[in-house]
């Protein structure tokens, strides 16, 4: 049986009649005996081919007798019918896999179409809300009712202009609803463009066999509303980028079948993707396609490679950025500016060791103390001796590479006022080579004054007044040291300016 | 046939490589730990002079800098819903 409005326009604000055209008999290669067609209308019938009887809301035809095969006798039954006949022009449904996420994407662009009683008549907003009550007289269409997977999650509905507000979106134990509204009512011969999409858990349509290595998607191929056919279905299968050997299998024909890349978020050889296109498709269509395809773990890891590899490219151009000298003119002060930088930095770090080496000094001499073995104290503190030597040496050839020689060579404000800062940097080298050499000094007559006394003191001779003198001229000794640390600690200080 | 293989033993449910809910956690360590790092290689190039400056030290900041910061962008979109 075909279903036609009729009449095919109507103005907004009366009902929607239709047409049903089919046959009276059974299209049946065999004989028929007896034969009764009841014709069951819940609504108003406007008319109807003549029937033979009639109740509250069945048309009975016949019964009739010995009838020939295929015989054919048009039956039409004109009755009032206000739900909107829809059919979607297109769909297209796009199909996203992440195996990181666990998560695949689903997105549906429609093109809705109200195949019924085109509206008569321009259409009367102030009509139209004034007869609210009266809707369900109409053929108008308010809203549509999507049943989603029971874990749909991140459901948006949007179209060209942007999102649209007119939905609401449930839960429930065994479905999701989606209640879209469109923009504005459709009334017959109106069109409405949207999409709307939402997030499913992978593992509810993702198997994976470790024997075949593979994995196993089973998706509908479509999923949308009952009784509303698609002319152009578009179906696309995105699979996570490393793909390979990919199988499908649909329960039905399909009328373009191929496989594409995909280029979308971190992607670098694209993702292969699976695209169908099929024409005229009903609830029917509504069973499961199977897409097989392998897949090694080792091309998850490819994506944050690529954020890594492009972060590497970034750092290595900035670091040539930073080598970039583009001037025409050597300037000599920045020239000796950076040089003057580069000795401050490696001037603080030798004061750093010094004060390393002054400790060391410290604890061998606790460990005379303690131990009271004398040569090995002595030689010990030779080979300190040297190694603070090695420290004067350094500092000494630093303050020749400042020795630019005649002044005539600064002439600008700026060369006399690098020239200041530099005689102020050697003059802090000499200074840090004073003290070093002092605190040396001074360290080892205390060391060799207590020396002395503990040898004196071990033979017996313990004199009270040596040893309150030994006691004053060490705390003296202690007060100096700690005036050159102080000054030290200054300069580094200044240095790190 | 495919749905005999649905419902066979051999294919087990999918499984992700990690579970979905450490992904905010790693981003923003992973991420923190590579800002660190890359500010410490900022510092390092602005107080180094032309006499002083070593590839060596550049890459030991650059490299380590790198990852961490790959990775953790990669959870953060992953943490954000953007599943790549």
């Amino acid at each position: 049986g075909i279903v036609f409005p009729y009449p095919e326009e109507q103005v907004q604000t009366k009902q929607q009649s239709v047409k049903f055209y089919g046959n009276v008999y059974v299209s049946s290669p065999y004989k028929i005996e007896t034969l009764k067609t009841i014709v069951k209308v819940k609504t108003d019938i406007n008319g109807a081919t003549k029937f033979d009887s009639k109740s509250t809301d069945k048309l009975v035809y016949g019964p009739y007798q010995d009838l020939e095969p295929f015989q054919n006798a048009p039956l039409s039954v004109h009755y009032v019918d206000n739900r909107p006949i829809l059919k979607f022009k297109t769909l297209h449904r796009h199909l996203e896999v992440s195996h990181w996420g666990n998560n695949l994407w689903v997105q549906e662009d429609y093109q809705l179409f109200h195949n019924g009683a085109k509206l008569k008549g321009h259409f009367s907003r102030l009509d139209y809300q004034f007869t609210a009550s009266a809707h369900h007289n109409t053929n108008v269409l308010k809203e549509l009712k999507f049943t989603l997977p029971r874990k749909a999650s991140e459901v948006y509905y949007k179209d060209q202009i942007g999102n649209v507000s007119t939905s609401r979106f449930r839960n429930e134990r065994t479905k999701s609803v989606l209640e879209l509204k469109p923009r504005y009512p459709l009334y017959g011969g109106w069109q409405y463009t949207w999409f709307h999409g939402f997030y499913v858990p992978l593992s509810d349509y993702l198997k994976y066999s470790r024997a075949e290595n593979t994995y196993l998607l089973r998706v509908p191929f479509v999923s949308s509303l009952p009784d509303v056919p698609i002319e152009k279905v578009f179906l696309r299968v995105v699979l996570p980028e490393g793909a390979s050997d990919i199988q499908v299998k649909t329960p039905f024909t399909v009328d373009k079948q191929e496989q594409t890349l995909h280029f979308t978020y971190f992607d670098v050889s694209g993702r292969p993707t699976v695209v169908f296109e099929k024409n005229n498709v009903v609830d029917e269509h509504s069973l499961p396609i199977y897409v097989t395809y392998k897949f090694e773990s080792i091309n998850l890891i490819k994506k944050p490679l690529v954020v890594v590899a492009f972060l590497i490219v970034f750092f290595l151009l900035s670091m040539v950025y930073a080598r970039l000298d583009i001037s025409i003119i050597k300037d000599q002060a920045v020239e000796r500016d950076a040089l003057l930088r580069t000795y401050r930095t490696k001037v603080s770090v030798i004061i750093k060791q010094s004060s390393i080496i002054f400790q060391n000094l410290d604890s061998i001499f606790s460990e005379f103390k303690a131990k009271q073995q004398l040569e090995q104290f002595k030689s010990k503190r030779q080979d300190i001796e040297q190694e603070v030597a090695a420290v004067e040496k350094q500092l000494s050839e630093i303050e020749k590479v400042f020795d630019f020689g005649k002044d005539a060579s600064v002439t600008t404000p700026l060369l006399k006022i690098q020239q200041q800062s530099e005689k102020a940097f050697v003059k802090n080298v000499r200074d840090v080579m004073k003290f070093l050499t002092t605190k040396l000094n001074k360290q080892k007559s205390m060391q060799n004054d207590v020396v002395t006394f503990l040898m004196d003191s071990q033979n017996g001779d313990i004199d009270e007044k040596r040893k309150t003198a030994l006691t004053a001229s060490l705390a003296k000794a202690e007060t100096e040291i700690e005036e050159l640390d102080k000054n030290l600690k200054k300069i580094s200080v200044e240095l790190n300016k | 046939m495919s749905e005999a293989q649905w419902t066979s033993a051999s294919f087990v449910t999918f499984a992700p490589p990690m579970p979905t809910s450490l992904f905010t956690t790693l981003a923003i360590v992973l991420l923190s730990i590579g800002f660190v790092l890359a500010s410490l290689l900022l510092t390092y190039e602005v107080t180094a002079t032309k006499f002083n400056r070593k590839l060596s030290t550049e890459l030991i900041y650059v490299i380590p800098a790198s990852v961490f910061l790959g990775f953790g962008t990669i959870f953060l979109f992953l943490s954000n819903g953007i599943y790549v």
